[in-house]
């Protein structure tokens, strides 16, 4: 959660500072804008963190800021908050890729739980390309024979059929089975192919 | 990759529908009667549907209201069996937090009762298309 912003966006003040004194309550870093185009002004790419918008204002709906940045090719988790919101349209915005969708009037503690939900999404994000880039290094550690056997394994195959279709013992497959598991610091092929995904 | 001559062997797609209401399990049924992409297989409830020793590929179509097992829970069980099931939700119109929780756990679509029969194929066909 270090060093990331919560970018608050309503074109009604009230809502914009009761946002912003709740975040600051919690030691959230948080800005406001009364417009997504004054927020689109203020930043380029270096945003970090997550935007709750409004959906409804006007010249930039909370929609059309979504696609600004789709086509900026800027991710961020966006929350969506609305006075207006119907299933049809929430349904639409979580399509579209935002994490969440409240209606007003909403509870803090479900703002609050959204926000830090979202913000740490950043950190997952981060955790996973590294976890990627890892397993990447240990695969490549696998002998050809490894590779086959952890094929056949991930489909679903048992060590006895593996065995006939590779024409080896079944004990050996279990042997192979195990040093991958070990290379590849895991432990079993169910977390190896999930963290392989 | 995949030739014109494949297209002789697919094998059809199953849409699972989980609903009680037995007149809308045969609507959607007569939807695909005909086809030779798609097969519909119906059931009252998630315990049935979870009674299968075999998932066939294709997709869910689920409602909200169920007997016994939530939606829910159901859609959690599949993540958790690491099944692939696209799904798509059917539910009401005034339940908003439900269908944002629904399409937060991975939903690929909820769509609000009454529906076309034009809607639901869309939504089937954007998360199955036929293979070409």
């Amino acid at each position: 959660m270090k060093n990331q912003t919560v970018y608050v966006i309503d074109d009604d003040e009230a809502v914009r500072d009761s946002i912003k004194e709740l975040l600051e309550s919690v030691k959230l870093n948080t800005q406001v804008f009364d417009s997504a185009i004054s927020f689109v002004d203020a930043f380029s790419s270096d945003i970090y963190g997550c935007i709750v918008v409004d959906i409804r204002m006007a010249k930039m709906s909370g929609f059309g800021l979504q696609e600004h940045l789709k086509e900026q090719g800027i991710t961020i988790p966006i929350i969506f908050i609305t006075g207006h919101g119907d299933v049809d349209m929430a349904v639409r915005a979580l399509k579209s890729g935002a994490v969440d969708f409240i209606q007003k009037p909403y509870h803090d503690q479900n703002l609050l739980e959204s926000i830090n939900n979202a913000l740490a999404l950043n950190d997952q994000d981060e955790e996973l390309t590294e976890q990627e880039v890892t397993m990447e290094k240990y695969i490549e550690q696998l002998t050809l024979r490894e590779h086959e056997v952890m094929d056949l394994l991930s489909q679903g195959d048992t060590n006895k059929v593996i065995g006939k279709k590779l024409n080896i013992s079944p004990r050996t497959v279990e042997v192979h089975r195990q040093h991958i598991l070990q290379k590849c610091k895991v432990k079993s092929i169910t977390q190896l192919m999930y963290r392989l995904k | 990759m995949n030739d014109s001559k494949s297209k002789q062997h697919q094998t059809p797609q199953t849409i699972y529908v989980v609903d009680q209401d037995v007149s809308l399990c045969e609507r959607i049924s007569a939807l695909y009667e005909g086809s030779s992409l798609y097969i519909v297989e119906s059931y009252a409830c998630a315990e049935d549907f979870l009674s299968q020793s075999e998932f066939a590929t294709g997709c869910l179509i689920v409602s909200i209201e169920m007997p016994g097992m939530t939606t829910m829970n159901l859609i959690h069980k599949l993540k958790a069996q690491g099944l692939k099931m696209p799904t798509i939700v059917l539910g009401e119109k005034d339940d908003l937090p439900q269908a944002v929780k629904v399409m937060q756990a991975g939903v690929l679509d909820f769509i609000t009762k009454p529906f076309t029969n034009q809607r639901l194929k869309i939504s089937i066909g954007n998360i199955l298309p036929s293979i070409s």
